[in-house]
């Protein structure tokens, strides 16, 4: 049972969402957009986050749909993974949504969330990066669009009563690599997940659960080695409950090593 | 549309129109068992884990411990206690799919979805949907039985109605 009471809304468009929320926090109220709900109600159950008001955003056509354009697909941000990973083909993408969860919670949970969520991991964040994607985010204001990189630090760095609308997905994609570890089954959080991007001149490398938050960064091809990378992340592996820091880095360091392989034996430039 | 406090739910659950009160902050999960009397989802952890609370919404499994009653609007629920004589149903019976039954229903839904949207799926897709639920008596094998045997069947059943 959920331990307090709140209303419920039900908007069907986007300019009604943002103004409840507006009012919501005007009058100093606690809400929440809630999509797929497979974090808010766990949150909700344990009273870590009471609210006043819900907004569902899934009546929102641009929240709930998938558009496939010529180069780019358009994906609303309440769109569940399972359906991302079974009406697009964006490798990059649907081989870390498969991971996250299970198929079951897959079918509600959504790819706007898995980003937006309290969770430390948010690991739709590494190939959303990887494959250059941008994130249109609505206000009373208005609509706009941003690359994903220039609002996500440590989190997507949304303003007060933001919503996440959706996603603008090449379908042109740069080499990548992935590999996550869990403590013991395949449905578990990971204790390590890296993905690398190569990106010609540069090349990303991003990390869940190696941390507090996912971490990332652009390594340029001139400077790159894996005692760089492994160096520049040391700082951001965090102890937890399913592995030890010095563990994590050691995984960081044997996937590197896995990577360096798989692209032709060496980082360019190294050695 | 607003909802707060006691207020009218409708909801189509096993092809029946089921009329509740209900609060906003009330789960589908609860709904189902308090309200309507469908006892069948199980609640287990209450935390999208254990997948006890499997319900299917328009023919896809979900986890009605994770779900509000209010955001199904429209949209068909189907319980364990709508898969009566289906082939799934009675390939746990006879595989004795399960130990204490406690997961059950939730096993039995997850697969009866898989099997009528993939029929053909592979081992590695029956993996991929099953390990949704977990089975504390561990009783995996008889429930991997049940599966395939019914697996067998509702491909009997398709084949039989492609060629009629």
């Amino acid at each position: 049972m959920i331990p307090f009471d709140f209303d419920y809304y039900r908007p069907s468009t986007i300019q009604e969402a943002v103004s409840l929320m507006k009012g919501f926090m005007d009058n100093k109220e606690k809400a929440s957009y809630y999509a797929g709900g497979t974090e808010l109600m766990t949150n909700f159950r344990k009273g870590k986050m009471p609210v006043q008001a819900v907004i569902d955003i899934k009546a929102i056509h641009q929240v709930h749909q998938m558009t496939e354009g010529e180069e780019a697909w358009e994906i609303g941000a309440g769109v569940p993974l399972t359906r991302v990973i079974e009406e697009t083909s964006l490798t990059p993408l649907n081989e870390v949504l498969r991971k996250i969860a299970d198929h079951t919670t897959r079918n509600a949970l959504s790819l706007g969330g898995n980003i937006t969520g309290r969770l430390p991991y948010r690991e739709a964040v590494l190939p959303l990066l990887a494959m250059e994607a941008q994130v249109s985010v609505a206000s009373v204001e208005g609509v706009r669009t941003l690359a994903l990189k220039d609002i996500f630090d440590k989190r997507l760095l949304l303003g007060a009563g933001d919503l996440l609308v959706s996603f603008h997905i090449p379908k042109a994609w740069p080499k990548t690599f992935a590999i996550r570890h869990t403590e013991n089954t395949k449905v578990d959080y990971p204790i390590f997940h890296l993905l690398g991007a190569d990106l010609g001149d540069q090349v990303l490398i991003g990390l869940s659960g190696y941390g507090s938050f996912p971490v990332y960064q652009y390594f340029d091809r001139t400077q790159l080695t894996q005692e760089r990378i492994a160096e520049d992340f040391a700082a951001h592996a965090k102890d937890n409950q399913r592995a030890t820091a010095d563990y994590k880095r050691h995984l960081l360091a044997m996937a590197l090593e896995d990577m360096k392989k798989e692209w032709g034996g060496s980082f360019a430039h190294e050695g | 549309m607003k909802v707060s406090g006691y207020t009218e739910l409708t909801l189509q659950v096993n092809g029946q129109r089921e009329r509740v009160i209900a609060k906003p902050n009330t789960s589908l999960l609860h709904v189902l068992r308090e309200s309507i009397g469908l006892t069948g989802a199980k609640g287990g952890c209450e935390n999208g884990d254990c997948g006890a609370c499997t319900v299917l919404l328009d023919g896809q499994p979900i986890k009605a411990c994770m779900t509000l009653a209010f955001e199904v609007g429209d949209r068909q629920v189907t319980t364990i206690e709508g898969l009566s004589d289906t082939e799934i149903q009675e390939a746990f019976i006879a595989f004795n799919g399960f130990q204490c039954g406690y997961c059950t229903s939730g096993f039995l839904l997850n697969a009866y979805a898989l099997l009528e949207t993939k029929p053909n799926a592979t081992e590695e897709e029956k993996k991929e949907w099953l390990s949704a639920n977990l089975c504390r008596c561990t009783g995996y094998e008889g429930i991997r039985d049940a599966v395939n045997d019914a697996q067998e069947k509702v491909l009997q059943r398709v084949d039989h109605l492609s060629v009629e």
